[in-house]
């Protein structure tokens, strides 16, 4: 990245005060908004201006922009220029007898993050990058191409898995083995495949694949965030503490309890994002919809559950129907 | 102008065709602003089945038990249209390609009070007589629904319709169910050890396989 361009997105950060629509502003950013996307964006943290979103969004266009082109030393360069991130933390990860799971939401310059950490980790121990297949999640076309040019060949130590049958064994094979594996824990493609956690004001739905990952190859959890740095172009990947699994140190579970512990160690890694990403969550990508669809109840307290699943059993929608009439 | 029979003509025709003697009929019709204003002076003599909560209607139970109770009868309105929540649609109707919720209402006073149906299409009124076969009510109700949504925004409980598919209800339970679990994950994520969670996870898992198995038909 250009000194110039960098000292540019600085010099325009004013516009993070901006808290007026700008259809001049989304056009040129080819933003796609609307009225009620502005009000979710709004409503994502205390004193949200729309100024600080576009903002971000001209630096995400700016990195897309740039690394495009760019040949591995280049794209390299770039990201160590604009890498703030005191990389003395990942010692444990390196030192760790056993497999690692480095867990980082879509938020701020992730892609910058993995990468920047991926290549550092590398050096050391097998990394395995493990994200939704092209065929599934058209975007991550532009992951396989970055990955490819940054980490070919055998010399790196990273290597990209998609989760699909495949990678998932190749992912479980290599916590075995004792290699780290970056998932991003905030994506999921069955809804119903999902338990909610309380994340920022909201009900979120999440896979609890992370936990049982750790739980089936004895690794344990990193969780860690991409946080933007600076009032430029700048990031920041900050690391959280290490989640021991309960099934790993030794305790009997059943299988009802296993699912709670899964559960347990999901929402303990999903409380150490929200720590971070709280105060500035316009910057995580999934921000619009986290508000649009995500529920403000809360969950049922523990003292009102049993009556809670009386009340759900006789609710009319798990009730069979009274007659089936064949129409055909 | 409307290129179909709507429902404001389905209201006259049916205002003029009944003979002052013939009391046990139900009308069939959607729900629209306009009917909803055109109707207020039958509404007086007729009486209006639909969701209680959306103004000038009375819920099945009550028509039900008036009729039960020897009360004379009155030519009745029914919104079907509105009557799409899983309290409300208990017969599960099987078509070619979907599965959907109907309301029993009009099966029930067609066969148990022996009214006659007029159901609104936007070919006509159709009419069955009482005592008529169940698939030729659930029929003819799927074929008022389908017509429905000619209406366009003119049809007011349009976007409601959604909620009588398997799918919905589906979708609907499987969250409750995840609400649950969630819930109770969350209560005894620091309590592994207490054997309450079995019992409680063992209740939700078999509510969702029944839930599952009944939705399947």
């Amino acid at each position: 990245m250009s000194i110039p361009t960098r000292l540019a997105v600085a010099a325009i950060s004013p516009m993070r005060l901006l808290d007026v629509r700008s259809r001049t502003i989304e056009r040129l950013l080819k933003l796609l908004m609307t009225e009620a996307d502005a009000t979710l964006i709004r409503q994502s943290g205390e004193g949200v201006r729309l100024g600080a979103y576009y903002h971000w969004y001209l630096q995400k266009l700016i990195v897309a922009h740039t690394i495009r082109g760019l040949d591995r030393p280049n794209t390299m360069a770039l990201v160590r220029a604009i890498d703030n991130t005191d990389y003395s933390d990942i010692q444990q990860l390196i030192d760790s007898p056993s497999g690692v799971l480095v867990t980082i939401p879509h938020h701020a310059h992730y892609i910058l993050s993995m990468t920047a950490l991926a290549e550092n980790l590398g050096m050391h121990r097998k990394v395995n990058v493990f994200y939704g297949q092209p065929a599934t999640h058209k975007g991550n076309v532009a992951f396989d191409q970055l990955h490819q040019l940054l980490f070919a060949g055998d010399g790196s130590g990273v290597v990209v898995i998609h989760d699909n049958r495949q990678g998932l064994a190749k992912a479980i094979k290599g916590l075995k083995n004792g290699e780290i594996v970056f998932i991003m824990p905030d994506a999921f493609q069955d809804e119903d495949a999902t338990m909610m956690v309380p994340f920022c004001g909201r009900l979120m739905n999440t896979m609890l694949g992370t936990a049982i990952l750790a739980r089936k190859t004895n690794s344990w959890i990193l969780p860690t965030v991409s946080m933007t740095h600076g009032a430029g172009l700048g990031f920041k990947t900050r690391f959280g503490n290490r989640i021991d699994h309960p099934a790993t140190k030794g305790m009997e579970l059943t299988d009802e309890q296993t699912r709670v512990a899964d559960y347990g160690v999901t929402r303990r890694m999903f409380a150490q994002f929200e720590a971070w990403m709280s105060g500035q969550l316009y910057y995580w990508q999934n921000v619009r919809g986290h508000f649009a669809a995500g529920s403000s109840e809360e969950l049922v307290r523990y003292d009102m559950l049993s009556q809670s699943l009386d009340a759900i059993s006789n609710n009319p929608v798990f009730k069979a129907p009274d007659l089936i009439l064949d129409l055909r | 102008m409307d290129e179909f029979f709507t429902p404001e003509m389905g209201l006259a025709a049916a205002k003029v065709a009944l003979s002052d003697l013939e009391c046990r009929v139900a009308l069939v019709l959607p729900t629209t602003r306009q009917l909803n204003e055109d109707g207020r002076q039958p509404q007086d003599a007729w009486s209006v089945i639909g969701r209680p909560d959306r103004g000038g209607t009375k819920g099945a139970t009550e028509v039900f038990s008036r009729l039960s109770s020897g009360q004379t009868p009155t030519p009745i309105i029914v919104h079907t249209d509105q009557l799409y929540r899983p309290a409300d649609a208990t017969i599960l109707a099987v078509l070619e390609n979907r599965k959907v919720y109907l309301s029993p209402v009009e099966c029930i006073l067609n066969d148990k009070y022996g009214y006659r149906l007029l159901v609104w299409t936007a070919s006509g009124l159709r009419a069955l007589a009482a005592k008529s076969p169940w698939t030729d009510i659930g029929s003819l109700t799927i074929e008022h629904l389908r017509d429905c949504s000619l209406l366009g925004k003119r049809w007011l409980e349009r976007d409601q319709q959604v909620q009588r598919t398997v799918e919905h209800r589906l979708k609907s339970g499987k969250r409750q169910l995840r609400y649950l679990h969630s819930s109770v994950a969350n209560a005894y994520m620091t309590d592994l050890a207490n054997p309450t969670i079995n019992a409680l996870v063992k209740r939700i898992d078999d509510l969702s396989r029944e839930f599952e198995k009944a939705q399947r038909g």
